[in-house]
């Protein structure tokens, strides 16, 4: 188990967004956390990422727990995150973009393997270079962002809806270059309310509903769970 | 005609000083989205600084810019430990008041300490040369090359350096910069001493063609906020441009305009803002 | 969080409370029979323009110094010595204000000595109504063109009274110098400078040239230095202008090249050297009295910075240079309270108002000082009587050193 989180509960003030939450992701899985608007997924991953503060339970990385740790030392233990509407720096270039995720690695040698590395998954990046990141289009925005988030040299990837405000075929072709990347053996915890999306790519899946786990399965078993059929994917249906 | 070249000269080294104060200044409300009332004050204990080494104690020039910046970097680590990091959750309101209220006290602590008499610093270099039938009185070059060489240097840190790369991603999105592994506090701290250098070595300047008083680097500021909110809020480039906007402006309305001066310049930088909102550099 | 903020504002709040502490202080306490009456000095104390309101800090309070070891005034079984407070203006109008405000309603000071222009002539008719005796040394005549009975005076030998004879004493010792320029502060200080020395110099015969006027709060002086250069004058003069500005401004021109005549109004020449070095500064013409023993400088006067430096409390310890002209002015003021037996204000003004009286002037042996004399009543009229007329020294720096020029003695 690389990611486990026990009883998490997160309030902003008096209110309560994560009303005791626990999921695990193991080594070289794709899990996702799917709910609707308001469910709490990206506040589940703010205090992942030390952005925010648990008010209680435990969160665990590997051996070592984290729910008290400094942003910064996670990211150096190895989560990365893609936050919710990509969050790149929109005055600064491409490469800086890149650059500006590799802050915690010295090794010029290895920022540069990271970067081919990059330019393999995002061979369009590689042509953009120098423009203003402001200026790319939201798909090749949500790139640049999983593009920065692999530079921090990540033992565990988490993406907090990577699918939002793309054209279906960006969605696809996002949906792919994740793929590729669990098949490369990569670790990943994807939020989505694209929960067909987040089904036909994650091992495991968790549906959160008002801060509260309500299922959680193999995604197979999930994606033919009748309540999720309606209430997730029903407007697939229709379509 | 001959005068246009003297004006020019003259604008030349007012822009500089204009620069000088607002580049510290446009870094720090760039960053932390709050106007530092206080900036003035920061240039003043650099004037101070020069004051003590090079007027009292008669040690050579040279030193004055190191040791007022250490000591200003010292004054800038207190307002973001003091002010700025604990308030950073609070809206720009309060911690502006808060810097307005510190202003105050430096400025009573060094009229305490020192008088309020005009505090006389030595020129750094003295004489003029003559140009055609323009002066150019010496003791503006090391503003001059001072100037330059402060902002090549920040340019240089700010685009070229690892640490630069991590102010400006800090500038633009703080919680994504924390994301990349950016320890957030120590960076801030950096802004606060690079600030705080610039504010140091203006008050150097400053003094050397001027005096040093408790209220010296109040009277900037205005000037200061025009040149940064007309170059863009947090742009280095933009100070310069907006420096040396205002310095031309300035140098020529004081001489061909005289007492209307004043309200030429501040037309003019609304006109700016009315044209381009976002300041002549900065980005929407 | 909270508790930050709150900590700070009352440290904020300490600091202010210090600070009044160091210039202001309480009000005056009575004994049975001994009485202290408060002497309120609104003054810049702060700024280009404190070497000015520290010396009339210094010269009101050695005054009153002299006053109480004189043996005060005793009127009926009543022993009355004098204390000074005095408050920071800054040379700002809100702030004179007030100031004044302050010491004319919650202080309940009688006797006042103001400097800052706007502030006391918006305030005149204030401390007329309310008979509070006011010594001023403004520039703009419009604090004498005030109704006849007004409680204000102007004990400081306005520009517009010494400008005439300034002007021909310069024409008379530099003949070859033929045209004069005003560089001088944008605002009534500024304009009273203008409007005198046009005057003047179609009297002496000297050629006017186009002022140019300034912001107070420039740093930079070279464009201002640059427009008046232009014009090629002869002589400069920037009468009114705060000592700061004074001496970047000689700073400036000699960066410029200029080699006329730079002359000014009550400057030392101490002051001067601190910010502008020896070279700008020589040759300089100022009204500042040099006190050099030996001529007609009273020994009061010449003992004055010893005492400065010797007086222990905040803003002292210095000498400035214009301490003597506001020790003088001030002992006109005690003279006339002793003259009337009174504290009284209005008791006191009947005194100065009461034709042919003389008071002491302090700064210069045998030195007399009277109200409405032939020069100041064929300027201001019917309000002449509102002008102080005394000796006044011309000065000429030389080695970096106040000299002295000539005094001059209005008919
Ligand atoms: N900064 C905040 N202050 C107060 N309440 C907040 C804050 N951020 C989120 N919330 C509340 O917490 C709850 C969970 O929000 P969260 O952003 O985690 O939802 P989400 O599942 O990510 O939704 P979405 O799919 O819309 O991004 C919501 O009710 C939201 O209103
Ligand atoms: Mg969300």
């Amino acid at each position: 188990m690389l990611l486990g989180v026990k009883d998490l509960k997160v309030n902003y003030k008096k209110v309560e967004a994560v009303k005791g939450v626990s999921f695990s992701v193991d080594e070289g899985t794709l899990v996702s956390i799917i709910g609707a608007n308001g469910a709490g997924k990206s506040t589940i991953l703010k205090t992942l990422s030390g952005l925010l503060r648990a008010t209680s339970g435990e969160i665990w990385f590997g051996d070592k727990r984290i729910d008290k740790t400094a942003v910064d030392k996670i990211v150096k233990m190895g989560i990365a995150q893609v936050p919710a509407g990509r969050r790149i720096f929109p005055q600064l270039s491409v490469l800086e973009n890149l650059q500006a995720g590799a802050y915690t690695i010295s090794k010029r040698s290895e920022v540069n393997a990271l970067l081919a590395e990059v330019y393999q998954h995002f061979p369009r990046m590689k042509e953009r270079l120098n423009q203003r990141a402001g200026s790319l289009s939201g798909g090749e925005q949500q790139m640049l962002a999983i593009g920065r988030a692999m530079m921090t040299k990540p033992k565990l990837l988490v993406m907090d809806e990577p699918s939002l405000g793309l054209s279906p075929i960006m969605v696809n072709e996002i949906g792919s270059i994740i793929k590729t990347m669990k098949e490369a053996g990569r670790t990943i915890l994807l939020v989505e309310q694209n929960a067909k999306l987040a089904l036909k790519l994650a091992d495991h899946t968790y549906v959160l509903e008002l801060g509260k786990v309500v299922l959680e399965g193999k995604s197979e078993d999930i994606m033919n769970n009748p309540i999720v059929k309606k209430a997730y994917l029903g407007a697939t249906e229709s379509s | 005609m001959a005068q246009i070249f003297q004006v020019i000269v003259n604008a030349l080294s007012l822009s500089l000083i204009y620069i000088l104060f607002a580049t510290g200044l446009t870094l720090i409300m760039g960053i932390f989205d709050v106007c530092n009332f206080a900036y003035g004050e920061f240039v003043m204990v650099g004037g101070i600084a020069t004051y003590l080494i090079v007027a009292k104690s008669g040690l050579p020039y040279i030193v004055a810019p190191f040791a007022a910046m250490i000591i200003v970097s010292l004054i800038g680590i207190i307002f973001e430990k003091g002010i700025f990091y604990p308030m950073r959750n609070r809206g720009g309101l309060e911690p502006a008041l808060a810097t307005f209220g510190s202003s105050t006290i430096m400025q009573t602590a060094v009229l305490i300490l020192f008088g309020g008499m005009p505090l006389g610093v030595p020129s750094i270099m003295s004489g003029q040369f003559k140009i055609g039938s323009a002066y150019f009185p010496m003791d503006r070059l090391p503003i001059i090359i001072g100037g330059f060489l402060m902002i090549t240097l920040l340019f240089l840190f700010v685009q070229k350096t690892k640490l630069g790369l991590a102010i400006r991603a800090l500038q633009q999105d703080q919680d994504a910069a924390a994301l990349q592994g950016m320890n957030i506090a120590s960076i801030r701290v950096v802004v606060w001493v690079v600030a705080s250098c610039l504010a140091a070595v203006a008050g150097v300047l400053l003094s050397s063609i001027s005096y040093v008083s408790p209220t010296m680097g109040s009277g900037y500021l205005l000037k200061g906020f025009a040149v940064v909110i007309m170059g863009g809020l947090g742009s280095i480039p933009g100070a310069l441009v907006g420096g040396f906007v205002l310095g031309f402006v300035d140098s020529f309305g004081q001489t061909y305009l005289g007492s209307y001066s004043y309200m030429f310049a501040f037309a003019f930088i609304m006109l700016v803002l009315i044209v381009r909102p976002q300041g002549l550099m900065g980005k929407r | 969080m909270k508790k930050g903020l709150c900590s700070f504002l009352i440290l904020l709040l300490a600091v202010t409370l210090l600070a009044g502490l160091v210039t202001g202080c309480s009000s005056s306490t009575t004994a049975s029979k001994e009485q202290v009456i408060t002497i309120g000095v609104d003054t810049p104390l702060t700024g280009g323009a404190a070497p000015w309101g520290l010396s009339e800090m210094h010269g009101v309070t050695l005054a009153a110094d002299d006053f109480n070891s004189a043996g005060g005034l005793t009127i009926g079984d009543t022993h009355y010595t004098l204390k000074v407070e005095a408050l920071d203006d800054a040379y700002d109008t809100a702030k004179a204000t007030n100031n004044i405000n302050q010491m004319a309603y919650t202080d309940g000071v009688k006797f006042m000595f103001t400097f800052q222009t706007e502030g006391s002539l918006a305030l005149a008719p204030t401390l007329t109504n309310m008979k509070i005796l006011n010594f001023t040394v403004v520039n703009d005549d419009r604090i004498i063109a005030q109704p006849a009975d007004a409680y204000t005076y102007r004990t400081y030998m306005g520009f517009s009274v010494q400008a005439n004879d300034y002007l021909a004493w310069m024409k008379k010792t530099y003949p070859n110098d033929k045209s004069i320029a005003v560089l001088t502060t944008n605002d009534t200080n500024g304009n009273v400078t203008e409007a005198s020395t046009k005057a003047a110099a179609a009297a002496a015969g000297l050629t006017y040239l186009a002022p140019v006027f300034y912001d107070t709060g420039t740093a930079d002086f070279s464009p201002f230095v640059t427009k008046i250069l232009n014009e090629k004058p002869d002589i400069i003069l920037t009468i009114g202008d705060p000592t700061g500005d004074v001496g970047l401004i000689a700073k400036t021109l000699n960066g410029m090249g200029f080699k006329g005549i730079h002359a000014t109004g009550i400057v030392g020449a101490a002051d001067l050297l601190k910010i502008a070095g020896q070279a700008p500064i020589e040759g300089m013409l100022t009204l500042n009295m040099p006190l050099i023993p030996g001529g007609q400088v009273s020994s009061a006067v010449l003992g004055l910075p010893a005492r400065e430096v010797a007086h222990s409390g905040s803003a002292w310890g210095t000498a400035y240079c214009c301490t003597w002209d506001f020790y003088s002015e001030a002992g006109i003021m005690f003279d006339a309270m002793k003259q009337a037996k009174s504290v009284d204000p209005t008791v006191v003004k009947a005194k100065i108002d009461q034709s042919g009286a003389k008071f002491n002037y302090a700064a210069i042996n045998n030195g007399i000082a009277t109200f409405g004399s032939p020069a100041s009543n064929a300027i201001f009229g019917a309000n002449g009587g509102h002008q102080v007329t005394n000796s006044w020294p011309i000065d000429i720096i030389k080695n970096g050193k106040d000299t002295i020029g000539t005094i001059i003695t209005p008919k």
